[in-house]
Formats: C-alpha cells, structure tokens, sequence
C-alpha cells in the first residue's frame, strides 16, 4: 500500500517478520499439529480400531435404561449428571458432584461413570472414584497426545496455554503487518512460485500462500489466542482487577448467581419426551445431555442438539426438569442471549472447523496446513535475505528439522502407540515415541547436508508403515470396517498410503535428477 | 440447503477464479505467455467467484457460507499456485493419451475424440483470449477436419510439448545468474527501493 513512506514499510517488515521468526517454530508446532487434530475423533476411532457402529446421538429412547441406572447410584453424586455416547457408540453416563479436598483445599470431582450398551441396557462398565484417580482410555493416548500438543504444546498448565495465547497474538500480528506491507496484494493474487531458488522464488510462494490464507489467518490465530487466554489469563487477570481476586464473585457476575435449591426429591420428567420437544425445536438431533440436581424439585435439563441448518452456533435449551416445560435457550455467559454470548459461541466453531461434520473439518484441515505452509516459507524467506549471517544459516537447519521432523515425530509416535498398545501404557510411551523421532530429526537435520531428502523419505517410509503395523497389532481390518460402516479407518489408511507414495516418489526426484532427465532424454 | 448445492456454489467461485488467474495479465507475462488484448468474460467470471458468498451471505446460511469460503481460499491458492506451463503439460498429455485410448478401443471413435479435443483446445483457447467461444471453436474445428483431422491434432499437441520443454530448459539456464542486492531489495520492497532504503537511513 503506496500510502507508506518506505522507512514506515521497512519498520513493518521487520515487525512482520521478527514477530514470525521469534518463536516461528512453535507456531508452526501449534499450526501443523492443530491442522491434524481437526480430526481427533477420527484419529481416535482409526487408533483404537472400534468402529462406532451406530449414531453419535442420543436418540429417542433413552429415559428407562437411564433410570435403571441411576437406582444404583448414591444421591450424593446427583448434583450433576452428563449423558452422551462415547465414540463407540455405548452410552454413557456420568454422575459427580464438586467438592473440596480438606487437606489441599483444591477442588475435586468424585464421580459415577457408567457406560452400557444402549440397546440391552447392559453395564458394560462402571467406575466410581475421583474423577483425577481414573484411569485413563489407553486407546485414546494417541489422539489425545497429538490434542495436547496441539494446545498447550505438551507444557504444564498454565504455561502452555500462555505461550499457545502468545503465538496466536504474534501470527495476528504477522498478519497484520503482512497486509500493510504487501503493496501488492490482489495484482500478486494470480502470481505463483516461479520456481527459482533465487529471492523472488520464496518470495512468491510465501506472498502467495499469505494472500489467499490471510482472512483465516486472522480468525485461526484470534481464536487460538482466546482459547490460550481466556482461562490461564483472562479470567484471574479480571478477577485480581475488578472482583479482588475473587474468581467466584466474577464468575457469579458473568454467568449470573445461582437459584435458591430445593433438593427435595420429586419424580423427574421424562428424558424422551424431552429429546423429542428439543429436536423439535432445533430440527436437529439431540448429542448430550446435562441434569442439574437430578432426581430434585430443583432439577434442570440442558439439551444440546447440533446446530440449526445454516447456523454455525448451537446454543443449549433449559428445561424444567420436574414439569419438562421449556425454560427457553441458555446463553453461553449472562442469563439472556446477547452479542457477547454469541461471540463466545462461535469461537469454538470457528476455530475446530466442526460444525458440519467431515466437510468443514476437511476445510479447515487444509487452511491449517495452509497457514503451516505460510509460516514455514516466511521463515525460510527471512533466513534466505540474511544468508550471509551464521546464525541465520543455523535457524534455516532448525526449520528444515522442525518443518520435516514434526510429522516424522508424530508418524513415530503412532508407530510407538500401536507397538505398546496390546501390552504397554501408551499414555507414557506415545509421547517418548515423539521425543525418539524428535530426536532422530535433529540429529540428521544438524549432521547431514542432505537432511530434507532424507526426513522425507523417513516420513515416506513411516507413512506406508503405519496402516500395515496397524492391522499387525490387531486393528480393524479393510474389510471389517467396510461392512461395520467405519470409514474413518478406511480413509486415514488410504490417505497415509497416498501421501507415503507422494514422498518417496518426490524424494526420488530431486531437482537436478529432473533438469538432468529433461536435458538427457531424447526426442521421439 | 444442501450439501451438494454448497459444493455447486465452491465450484462456480473456482470456475470464475480459474478464469480470472488464466487471463490475469501479470501471470501471463512473468510466465512469458501470449499477451491477450482482451478479457472479454473478467466481469462475469469476478461475478461468478463473489456472488455465492453474497448469496449464502443473503439467506445467513452461516455454515455454507464459511465452508464456501474456506474451500475457495483454500483450493484458489492451490489452483493458482501450480504454474501455467504445468497446466499447460497436463492439458497436453491427457488429450493425447484421450486420443490414443479411444483410437484403440473402436477405432472410428478416433475421429470423434479427434473432433471433441480439438473443440475443447478451440474452445479454451476461445474462452481465455478471445471473444466467442462457439464460433472460434467450431471454426477451427472445421479447419483441422479438412486439414486431416486427429492426425494433425496429434502432430500439434506434440511439436506443443517440445516447445514447452524447451522453454524449461532455457528458463533452468537463465535462473543460474543471482541478482544483485539492489534487485533483491526492489523485489521486497518494490522499484527504486535501495535509493529509498539509503534515504531512510
């Protein structure tokens, strides 16, 4: 944009490209990783190799085996009650209440947690405890490594989440600074890479892939940032200034103070005629549900359904939980819909890409890696302006470790994963996995001058592996998951096995075996 | 509205940016193509590209229209990122190898694969730099039929190819030579960058 002065477009430059550059690895860390995570849910099923052979849904008839089951529980854990399906589709049933631990003075989750077959209303399982002490689903270790570090970049809380917040501010930052200074902005629009090694080569392909990225750019990172603030910052940052600290009295302020109880039992009313009125409402179908007060004068149904047509947002629906009449919608903070409770809403939509199933999650998949793309370029650009500086040299092996050694890791610790799956703790080792395969990258990024040929084929090699060492270990087979409808496995394999081809065929094709083949092959 | 109504929408938009990154004149000249003196389809091709955003825009279908948007940004960047010579290439080897494989199956479809690709080249050709597509299509349709139809289409496609690679060849030689600091800055910060970059220190 012409209306800046050079030096004031120098300035802006370096504001773009330091604050892509200082912790521009950990950004592409969070993006890539995030890009993947898109599809936990799918991972999770691919890794534990169940099929969820029926809906994600609640369905219509649920009430009778939810009573049955709640006989069996202590009124003491009726405070609150969480029912869904798992992935595999049982259902599942989660009784707790909130206390305080008399000797840390922290808060604590006893709990129920009941998961039985939805047809046959048989226990499947059952587990009561505090919700810290349970032991954790060793098939989901890996979904749920690749989640954290994706979040909070596998850190300790809080300081994960601040520096997840802190990389979403710098990318909000680039990006800005990337408007500015790009004079050029819709004429460069149609320029592509014009395959040059020189400056104006990474130029075009960095500018590229910003320009068409940019307003994703934006709302990836804002929303990233309130995830990484909102709960490590935000709130006790609020709380200290206006409410003393209190984060209770903030929280009361915000979301409203609750009701006077009456915990004297009455008959609850039905859970089907409840699914039904809010699938009504919502035309969709009911995906959880959460009772307050269970099994009291008290009681309260909050119904989430999926989103309307056309809405991105599905706000949850209040009902009485004695009269089943319809309290009206619940808004995310506050106790009436407002732009606030709206904005908050979106957020999560915005950011998971998952509110209309495999399609928006697809999209989203390819703006992350999109986005990885900007951020590995701009930082390979910064480093190419500046070859003649040691130090500048040293950073470009770190990103050709970082670009090519994260997905090298990630494939290592899904190999670690399904090895120790039959026998071991995945939980403990799929993250020593990523720290062998982490460490195999740096090791040939910093010692071999052919180090992006050889990760590729690393990665190549592990990408053809993973779908054979996944049915070795006793995963679902292509033919079972055909016939039982699981076609996360089906495509997560192919996909694996397209892009393993990908790169060993791209890593038998470097540059100059191609300018070679071109000059050497004759004309017919 | 449906899933596959949000996926006829993506399409148009791509269709328009297609267009619009086939004929767009900075493109065309960094990557030495024939410069077009005209674009005659630019404005229906821009409204084609923007309009289902407004559409979905108009009715809130809110969802539709983030998914239309991400996947045009998305698929747009890829489309416009691989380089028009590769198009080019592609274009190329599919209509000869459409030819040689409906020549083997029944061999008077020959002619008529002949015909279709000829159309479709005129056609492409028509759409991106000139004025009417049926017109310039059938003309030149006409023409390679009474000059011996798929044969020449053949000869044409190849002598096509070895240009290209030639041009290769010859763009691989010329990106040899590094350019010079004062070029490096004009590419990052536009013309007379260095004579303004020494002012401003």
């Amino acid at each position: 944009m012409s209306f800046l002065s050079q030096a004031k477009t120098k300035r802006f430059l370096s504001v773009h490209g330091w604050s892509g550059t200082i912790l521009g690895l950990l950004l592409y860390v969070c993006i890539f990783t995030g890009s993947i995570v898109v599809f936990d849910n799918e991972i999770g099923t691919w890794s534990k190799g169940q099929i969820n052979e029926s809906r994600t849904t609640l369905g219509p008839r649920i009430d009778h085996h939810f009573r049955t089951a709640a006989r069996d529980v202590d009124r003491s854990y009726y405070e609150e009650v969480s029912i869904f399906r798992t992935s595999e589709g049982d259902m599942r049933y989660i009784f707790h209440t909130h206390d305080t631990d008399p000797e840390t003075g922290q808060i604590i989750e006893p709990k129920v947690d009941i998961t039985l077959d939805p047809e046959t209303g048989e226990v499947i399982e059952r587990w009561e405890g505090l919700s810290s002490e349970q032991p954790r689903d060793a098939g989901s270790a890996l979904a749920n490594f690749w989640v954290d570090l994706h979040v909070q970049l596998y850190l300790p809380n809080p300081y994960g989440l601040i520096l997840v917040g802190v990389l979403g501010m710098m990318m909000m930052a680039a990006a800005i600074s990337g408007i500015i200074i790009h004079s050029h902005v819709f004429r460069d629009a149609f320029v592509a890479g014009r395959g040059s090694d020189r400056l104006v080569g990474a130029r075009d392909l960095h500018v590229l892939a910003g320009t068409w990225g940019l307003p994703f750019a934006f709302i990836l990172a804002f929303t990233g940032a309130f995830f990484g603030f909102a709960t490590s910052v935000g709130i006790p940052v609020v709380a200290m200034s206006a409410f003393g600290g209190d984060q209770q009295a903030l929280i009361e302020t915000v979301i409203g103070t609750p009701e006077e109880l009456d915990l004297t039992p009455a008959p609850m009313a039905s859970l089907d005629y409840v699914i039904m009125d809010a699938t009504r409402r919502t035309g969709s179908e009911v995906s959880s549900i959460d009772i307050r007060n269970y099994d009291s004068a008290s009681a309260e149904i909050l119904v989430r359904a999926g989103a309307a047509e056309g809405s991105l947002i599905s706000t949850p629906l209040a009902f009485d939980g004695v009269t089943r009449s319809f309290k009206g919608e619940r808004p995310f903070i506050g106790q009436a819909p407002s732009l606030g409770s709206s904005l908050i809403g979106i957020m999560p939509p915005l950011h998971f890409g998952n509110f209309a199933g495999l399609a928006s999650k697809t999209v989203w998949l390819g703006m992350g890696l999109a986005m990885a793309y900007v951020t590995a370029t701009g930082m390979l650009l910064w480093t190419k302006r500046r070859q003649d500086v040691a130090l500048w040299q040293g950073f470009r092996r770190w990103i050709v470790v970082t670009v090519w050694g994260l997905p090298l890791a990630m494939l290592v610790s899904a190999v670690v994963f399904f090895l120790v799956m039959p026998a071991g703790d995945p939980h403990w080792w799929t993250p020593v996995g990523f720290l062998f395969g982490a460490l195999f990258a740096i090791a040939v990024g910093l010692r071999r001058s052919d180090a992006p040929e050889v990760l590729r084929l690393t990665n190549a090699l592990l990408c053809l592996s993973l779908p054979v060492l996944r049915h070795l270990t006793g995963g679902t087979s292509w033919s079972e998951a055909i016939i039982a409808g699981g076609e996360e496995i089906l495509v997560i394999d192919l996909l694996l096995l397209v892009f393993g081809l990908l790169l060993l065929r791209k890593s038998r094709q470097t540059k100059d075996e191609r300018t070679t083949r071109l000059v050497q092959e004759p004309a017919e | 509205m449906t899933g596959a109504s949000i996926f006829a929408l993506i399409v148009l938009s791509l269709a328009g940016l297609g267009y619009l990154a086939a004929t767009d004149p900075k493109r065309r000249r960094i990557f030495k193509q024939s410069k077009i003196e005209r674009r005659p389809f630019a404005w229906p091709a821009r409204i084609a590209t923007f309009a289902p955003g407004l559409y979905l825009t108009i009715i809130g279908h809110w969802s539709g229209l983030s998914i239309w948007a991400g996947a045009v940004t998305t698929v747009g960047w890829a489309m416009v990122a691989i380089q028009p010579d590769r198009y080019y290439q592609a274009r190329v080897r599919f209509f000869a190898v459409f030819q040689q494989a409906t020549a083997r199956v029944v061999p008077y479809m020959s002619v008529l694969s002949g015909a279709l690709v000829s159309v479709a080249n005129a056609a492409w050709n028509g759409v991106t730099t000139r004025v009417g597509i049926p017109f310039t299509a059938l003309r030149t349709h006409g023409e390679l039929s009474s000059a011996g139809g798929d044969t020449i289409v053949l000869l044409e496609a190849r002598i096509a190819e070895l240009e290209h690679r030639l041009a290769t060849l010859e763009k691989t030689t010329s990106q040899s030579e590094a350019p010079t600091p004062d070029e490096e800055n004009s590419i990052i910060l536009g013309p007379h960058a260095s004579k303004k970059l020494d002012a401003a220190e």
